[in-house]
């Protein structure tokens, strides 16, 4: 059918007429998408102006121990080598830390980890700096180390800073869980244990530093969040941050490490070289530097304790995490945050008792991953159910639904939930698109040397920053005199689609094409520090800043275009790049002609747009409250198929639902629902950073292994369920991170189902599963 | 670093015998890697890629199937003359590195590497494969089982280039089999692999067996279990009971972070009982 472009025209100004924003739920393109299917970004490593020197790293031998002393004479007369830069070469303050001040960017006096950064060696030639590495003399005195967090605990356990191991213990007390226990029919106790897993963006932690004329730096790199690392590098360099300019380049994936404390090593590092120099230089991880020195998802023992009734009623929950935090507390300390409050999983649970310990250890250090704490809690939250599942001989899917968060019902901190929890819609989604209970019955009697299952988990996920700190944005809106609109924010971009989106919301609010937007690269002289881009918030809460923005700038253009309609400015409508006198569509003006006359007639089409989110309301000692401002849903089925007499298996189908609020581009979140559920599978079979005494073993993408496409499930199903929240733009929920949390436990409780246990350490191997399979007398 | 890089086998062979400490570069995907993490410091590399159209072929002469040493494992896997019972060559492929690794890789490169993760090395075992090698002073023919020595040891003069492997073809009953198990299902190092090779007609008349680590670090033949095999009437498992034995005698699986010994054995024992089964259609 095809429909004339007056037509086509029309339907828009009627749409116009009724309020309805044209581009909102609209699976638009991506502003980026062609360029960078054509391989066409420009990253970092491609921008290295002539003359630029290359840095290598020189990384701790040693997973605790002494700083005896650091020869560089050999490396320094190495040819090619120009600088070898260490602690005593730092002007400012030798720190390279986000919230505690407890990591050196340097190693000084002490070594407490494999990933500490000893020195770096500039040199002509990347080849030549690698090797004049190994000639750098550092001398060490082992020191007693501590590599399990449970151990590091002990008050006799070897300090790895000078105050004890624990560096932060976080608290969820509600109710009284000892009567509740005691109120019990029955008591479950299990153990959980998860893995350091690494996030491996294509693009490992990379930063370029020109020096300027001025005396100024110029930092271009691979990062999360400009503004942060420009204050870092202040603080190394003892400078004020306005002589530092820092522009996020393009960036080949990011998920939670460029948001953490590695930026700020590779930056500071190539600014210090470039000010030693007088010359560009380089300092971007190779693969294996990037594997030990960056940030990784802290593995975690989790312990939980239920008491349930016997028709399946949760009485009382009390978990306790124990996350290892390596050598430095990094954002962990916020992880550990977000792990307590999601510990119970998503059920309604009048007595809970939950104690999360981020603890020191002499391993690399851990911090923000994509997920940022859940994954752990709900992988051993959802586990936990499963096991109360066969004590009470019940269904797993019967006892979530008696137990799981409706409108009406609270959370473990009390927090109340209104008509936007979403869960009830995703679990009815995913157990009917899988036709969950049917297979449940056929899969329960099975025989053969291959057997199938089939699992489901579920999540609540507390939206943005919440207890994380304060969740406010900027977005500029400025219009050239061509009529396009820059949109320029320092929220960056860094695969997701994101600041796109924010293109796409401020597009629908003006009536004007996506195609008249430009994105601007996100850069600290022109952008206002707008906080981190994590906790996957830059649509629900940037996207408020893009509408208000918007909205300011519509203001001015009607008004405008008004004029030039020669009616008043409630008359006017703009769809399409039109603006029109509302029931006379073919009295139009143009959007360029309105931008022409706004410039002639003084009218100034730049505008700021902010928002803030609600404080959130709680309480420090007993985490009662309110921590989020709104929750995002989610619910997942996983089936299997296992090869008993080896412990191998595949996921045939994977089933997942997401509660996303309202999905402003419904192709942009299917996208990460298929990225994160990938990532998630990766996490739950076979992502695995192996530390042997402090030292990482498979540091390379030969031995980490991450799913390819030949080990993605046969079928995924996505599907988007829509409730909309308070908080977010309108009424969106984040969506970025939760999908990788739901593969873990999902296809572990398919195993559980399919051979009748379960593995409840990731990841969870096929020789782990044989193990299983051999004890029950299956193989 | 030099890069010597001759048109032709003779201008190698005699670039070789000058610069008996040059490094031979096939297809690289070996050697680039340790190279850049500076495991070896090469003063000298051969790189023999510009022989590609005089050592890439598949032929079957005389009853002998030739494969030139520099036939890359993509066109080992798109070849028409590896057909019937050498289907087994493309299983290998199948499962060998990525797409970009198969485009470059080369079998010669894969045997000279001389690993428990080349995975040709366990099924040329299997077919008992030869191995030609060409110098300025002629040339010689070696039992695959004599060049490979060690773990990155082979038996080559330092002026010797690896030309060709060869094998009898698979007429007159006999099938081949090839498994190979790791962590993901690509682009992997593996834990096990098992090659069978049989000619049964009723009865096991003839057995070769190889894995990835048989009594040291390289591949090898399981010779207790082939002997185990012959004369033996495969109705099912009960059958291989005493082959199985034999094999877990004669592995060398150790434990690492991927997987420990015990677990390798235990597919080994289990994919060469599905081996054998397949190939003589057992269920």
């Amino acid at each position: 059918m095809s429909v004339s472009v007056e037509e086509f025209i029309g339907e828009l100004q009627r749409k116009a007429e009724r309020g309805e924003l044209l581009y909102i739920g609209q699976s638009l393109r991506r502003i980026d998408d062609l360029e960078k299917v054509l391989g066409k970004p420009i990253y970092t490593n491609d921008l290295l102006p002539r003359e630029t020197l290359y840095a290598r790293l020189v990384l701790s031998k040693q997973p605790h121990a002494i700083l005896k002393g650091i020869g560089v004479a050999r490396a320094i007369s190495y040819p090619t080598v120009k600088a070898v830069l260490t602690y005593q070469d730092i002007p400012g303050e030798n720190i390279s830390s986000t919230i505690i001040p407890d990591r050196p960017l340097f190693a000084f006096e002490k070594v407490r980890s494999t990933g500490d950064i000893v020195a770096a060696v500039i040199a002509e030639n990347e080849r030549r700096a690698a090797e004049a590495t190994e000639l750098v003399d550092v001398q060490y005195e082992p020191l007693p180390a501590v590599f399990d967090p449970i151990e590091a605990m002990k008050p006799d356990a070897p300090k790895v800073h000078s105050e004890g191991n624990v560096i932060k213990h976080m608290k969820v007390r509600k109710g009284d869980v000892e009567k509740g226990f005691q109120d019990s029919d029955i008591i479950v106790e299990n153990t959980f244990r998860t893995q350091f897993q690494d996030a491996v963006p294509l693009e490992a932690e990379t930063a370029l530093a020109i020096p300027r004329d001025n005396g100024k730096l110029l930092i271009i790199g691979s990062m999360q969040t400009p503004h942060h690392v420009q204050a870092a590098v202040a603080r190394v360099l003892g400078r004020p941050l306005e002589d530092i300019e820092v522009i996020q380049a393009v960036t080949g994936g990011a998920f939670g490490p460029k948001s953490d404390e590695p930026p700020y090593d590779v930056s500071s590092i190539a600014a210090l070289g470039a000010i030693k120099t007088g010359r560009p230089v380089l300092m971007s991880m190779t693969r294996k530097e990037s594997m030990i020195a960056h940030t990784k998802r802290h593995p975690a023992i989790i312990h939980h304790k239920t008491g349930v009734k016997s028709n399946g009623r949760l009485v009382a929950s009390e978990v306790q995490i124990v996350l290892d935090g390596g050598a430095y507390a990094s954002l962990g300390v916020l992880v550990i945050v977000r792990a307590t409050f999601h510990a119970n999983g998503p059920y309604d649970i009048p007595n809970v008792k939950n104690d999360g310990y981020k603890v020191y250890t002499n391993n690399t250090y851990t911090g923000s991953f994509r997920g940022f704490g859940a994954p752990q809690a709900i992988f051993a939250a959802e586990a936990q159910m499963d096991e109360i599942a066969r004590k009470l001989n019940m269904d797993p899917l019967d006892l979530r639904l008696m137990n799981m968060l409706r409108p009406g019902s609270r959370t473990s901190t009390g927090q109340l939930m209104d008509d936007s929890c979403g869960l009830p819609e995703c679990v009815d989604a995913v157990v009917s698109a899988s036709n969950y209970r049917e297979k449940r019955r056929e899969y329960s009697q099975q025989s053969g040397k291959v057997r199938r299952g089939i699992g489901i988990a579920m999540l609540h996920h507390g939206n943005a920053l919440g207890p994380e700190g304060n969740d406010y944005a900027y977005v500029h809106l400025s219009v050239e005199k061509n009529g396009r609109v820059h949109l320029g924010t320092a929220l960056t971009e860094y695969g997701t689609g994101a600041v796109s989106g924010l293109a796409q919301i401020a597009a629908s609010v003006l009536g004007i094409p996506l195609d008249y937007f430009v994105l601007d690269r996100p850069d600290t002289l022109a952008h206002h520090e707008t906080g981190a881009t994590v906790a996957s918030r830059v649509t629900a809460i940037g996207g408020n800043a893009a509408r208000d923005a918007a909205m300011k700038l519509k203001e001015r253009a009607t008004a405008v275009a008004a004029r030039l309609l020669g009616v008043s400015p409630s008359d006017v409508r703009i769809v399409d790049g039109l603006a029109f006198v509302s029931g006379n569509p073919k009295r139009t003006v143009s959007w360029e002609e309105v931008v022409r006359a706004a410039y002639e007639s003084g009218v100034e089409l730049s505008v700021i747009g902010y928002y803030m989110a609600p404080q959130c309301v709680w309480d420090q000692e007993t985490g009662l409250g309110s921590p989020y401002n709104q929750y995002t849903f989610g619910a997942a089925v996983a089936e299997v198929e296992v090869d008993v007499e080896t412990g191998q298996y595949r996921v045939l189908n994977y089933y997942v639902a997401f509660d996303v609020g309202k999905a402003i581009n419904p192709k942009n979140v299917i996208g990460q629902l298929y990225g994160g559920s990938v990532q998630g599978i990766g996490y739950a079979m076979m992502e695995e950073l192996v530390h042997v005494n402090g030292k990482v073993v498979n540091p390379n993408l030969k031995d980490y292994y991450i799913p390819t496409s030949m080990d993605v499930p046969e079928r995924m199903v996505p599907i988007i369920v829509e409730k909309p929240g308070s908080m977010g733009v309108y009424g969106a929920k984040i969506i970025a991170e939760p999908p990788i949390v739901l593969p873990a436990p999902a296809i572990r409780n398919a195993i559980m189902n399919a051979i009748g246990d379960g593995v409840n350490d990731l990841p969870i191997t096929a020789e782990k599963v044989y193990r299983k399979a051999k004890e029950l007398g299956l193989g | 670093m030099e890069v010597l890089m001759p048109n032709t086998l003779d201008e190698a062979l005699r670039a070789l015998v000058k610069n008996q400490d040059a490094v031979i570069v096939a297809g690289g995907t070996d050697l680039w890697p340790r190279i850049r993490d500076l495991e070896v410091r090469p003063e000298r590399l051969l790189d023999i890629s510009g022989l590609s159209g005089e050592l890439s072929y598949i032929r079957k002469e005389g009853g002998k199937v030739r494969i030139g040493s520099m036939t890359t494992i993509a066109e080992i896997y798109e070849s028409r003359e590896l057909d019937g019972p050498l289907e087994v060559f493309k299983d290998v492929a199948a499962k060998f590195g990525s797409p970009q690794i198969r485009n470059a890789a080369t079998i010669g490169g894969n045997i000279c590497a001389s690993l428990s993760s080349e995975d040709y090395i366990t099924l040329l075992l299997a077919l008992d494969a030869s191995v030609v090698l060409k110098s300025v002073y002629g040339e010689r023919t070696l039992r695959l089982e004599d060049f490979i020595v060690d773990k990155r040891t082979v038996n080559r003069k330092p002026y010797e280039i690896v030309t060709e492997v060869q094998f009898n073809d698979m007429t007159d009953g006999w099938r081949a089999g090839f498994e190979k198990i790791g962590r993901r299902n690509t682009l992997i190092i593996n834990l096990v692999n098992v090659a069978v090779a049989l000619r049964y007609n009723g009865r096991v008349e003839e057995a070769r067996v190889a894995l990835n680590r048989v009594n040291r670090k390289v591949p090898g033949r399981a010779r207790a279990a082939e002997k185990a095999l012959l004369g033996k009437e495969i109705r099912g498992d009960s059958d291989l009971e005493e082959a199985v034995e034999a094999l877990r005698g004669e592995l060398s699986l150790t434990s690492d972070f991927r997987a420990s010994g015990e677990y390798r054995v235990a597919l080994a024992e289990v994919y060469f009982k599905r081996i054998v089964k397949r190939l003589v259609g057992v269920a």
